[in-house]
Formats: C-alpha cells, sequence, structure tokens
C-alpha cells in the first residue's frame, strides 16, 4: 500500500519510503509519501493500491516533465 | 594439527566442473516498485568508451530508468512501447534511438550498451538488429533505477548489471545474452569490468553487491522481503 500524510509527523513506523518523499503538489503544497501495511487515521492522509497511488501521483503531483 | 574445512569456513564451497568455472545462472533479481525505489551507489563518471550489460523485465509503457544521477549528470532509460532507448546528459540533453528491435513487454531483455571511438554507441537488445548513433559527453551516474530527481523511478527488474570502461564487440553482446541464457559479465574484458551488481540479494539484504568491490548499491525505500525475485 501507498500513499500520504499532510504532516510529516502523522508518517506510520516501519514506513519503507525514507527517501525523497516530500511530494509537492500542483497547487505547492507539500505532502509525505509512506509505503507499508497500515491504515492512515481519517484527516491525516491516504492510502492506496500502488496502481492508485501512481494514478493519484499522475493526477495531483507537480510534474517533473521527462518527456 | 590437522583443522576440519567447517572450522575453517562456515560457508558452502562452490562445485567445480572438471578444468572450469560453476556454470552460469541468473539468480535473484531486484525488483523496483516505480514509485519511490532506487539504489543509490559511489559516483561512477564515463567520460570514453564504455559499455553496459543488463537484463530487464519492464511492466509498464513508460521511459524506464536504467541508469542514472539524482542530481544531473545523466540518465540513461527505456521504453518498450515505442521501442526507444533515450540519453541524457549535460552536453547533449537528450537523445533518443529508435527504433530498437528486439525489445519485449513482461518478459527479460538484454540490453547492451557500448560506446567506442568518435562516440558512436551501438545498442543491441536480445542479439538482434544492432541500433547505432552518435552520443557525446560525459554521463555521470549515482543511482540505478533512478534519474534526475525521485520523479523519475524505473518500473522494472533489473539483473546482472554490468559497466565496463571499455567498448566491447556485437559478438560480445551475443555472448553475454546467450540465447537467453545469460553468462558472467567477468568473462569480457575483465580488467575493464568497473562494477557488475549481480542483485543475487535475499529477504532483507539492503545492499547490492558489487562483485568487482567498490561500488555497492544503497537500497533506498525497498520493502527489502519483496524486493528480490527470481529470474
Amino acid at each position: 500500500m501507498y500513499g500520504y500524510v499532510y504532516n510529516i509527523q502523522d508518517t506510520p513506523q516501519n514506513n519503507h519510503w525514507t527517501k525523497g518523499r516530500d511530494i509537492e503538489l500542483i497547487d505547492g503544497s507539500i505532502v509525505y509519501g509512506v509505503e507499508g501495511d497500515f491504515e492512515i487515521e481519517q484527516g491525516k492522509g491516504e492510502m492506496f493500491s500502488k496502481e492508485n497511488f501512481l494514478v493519484w501521483l499522475s493526477e495531483n503531483r507537480k510534474q517533473e516533465e521527462i518527456e | 594439527m590437522i583443522i576440519s574445512p567447517s572450522v575453517i569456513s562456515p560457508y558452502k564451497i562452490p562445485t567445480f566442473q572438471s578444468g572450469g568455472e560453476v556454470p552460469f545462472s541468473f539468480g535473484n533479481a531486484l525488483k523496483f516498485d516505480g514509485v519511490n525505489d532506487y539504489v543509490s551507489i559511489p559516483t561512477i563518471v564515463l567520460d570514453g568508451a564504455f559499455t553496459i550489460s543488463m537484463w530487464s523485465k519492464d511492466v509498464t509503457p513508460s521511459d524506464n530508468p536504467i541508469i542514472g544521477d539524482i542530481g544531473a549528470g545523466g540518465w540513461i532509460t527505456y521504453r518498450k512501447s515505442v521501442n526507444r532507448l533515450r540519453f541524457n546528459n549535460p552536453t547533449i540533453g537528450t537523445v533518443t534511438l529508435n527504433p530498437i528491435a528486439g525489445i519485449k513487454t513482461n518478459e527479460w531483455n538484454h540490453f547492451f550498451i557500448t560506446r567506442g571511438a568518435a562516440n558512436l554507441v551501438t545498442v543491441i537488445i536480445n542479439g538482434d538488429t544492432p541500433k547505432t548513433g552518435t552520443i557525446n559527453g560525459t554521463f555521470t551516474f549515482t543511482a540505478l533505477g533512478a534519474r534526475d530527481g525521485v520523479a523519475g523511478l524505473t518500473n522494472i527488474i533489473q539483473d546482472e548489471f554490468a559497466i565496463w570502461n571499455t567498448v566491447l564487440t556485437p559478438t560480445d553482446a551475443l555472448n553475454l545474452y546467450n540465447s537467453g541464457n545469460g553468462d558472467y559479465a567477468t568473462n569480457y574484458s575483465p580488467a575493464n569490468l568497473v562494477a557488475y551488481w549481480r542483485m543475487n540479494g535475499v529477504a532483507d539484504d539492503s545492499t547490492a553487491i558489487d562483485e568487482q568491490g567498490t561500488y555497492n548499491g544503497a537500497l533506498n525505500n525497498f520493502n527489502t522481503a519483496t524486493c528480490w525475485v527470481a529470474h
């Protein structure tokens, strides 16, 4: 499972995602990536399957165009 | 005093065939998740002739970084869906080689990329028809499976990743491919073999071992319980 939290202090323990996890959104705000088998408390972030998280990233992340 | 072998070494002694080395087998491979996984390595600068040999299995129709720099030193990506390799460094910007024959989706591919005199690059995939182009400039690499920034991460499985600081031949490419059966990189110009990650880690390993001893890679963001898979 992959997702994000709004506040870094809400990061679950045993988060696999330890490097480069600042995610800048289209509106310029920053959230923090998380990865692992855990639930995020409502209002503190959101979790997805990998496929859905990649969709979420493509729709919400500020793009660094690689084409 | 006689010391029994079990006292000398706790490790299993390889079984050699008569007069030869242990037959090649792929062993394990490293699976990147396409979200945040990458392997950071000590900096490798390729400013002249070089060769890269790698086995890879892609799972998405995107430009998957083979190797790159988390900074801006350069990168190489491949994309099966449009049969292309792309090269980037500060001198050339981005150069695309396509169409390149032989890349398969969801199957293992052998990538052979070599640069020789006059910056002529030859790419051979799975022993298929060579594709050539001129690629100038210096590549500075600090990561496997990543390119500049963390937004460009790879969604592939990598295995038997080797880098030489010399040009190799199309015959070497065919022999490394070996009809899909592979071969040890150490059998080709071993004095010029800079790094060789066999990717034979097992669960909970967080290091991609460089068999040459200099460029061990650190796994970043991997789930080490599941990232080492059989090839």
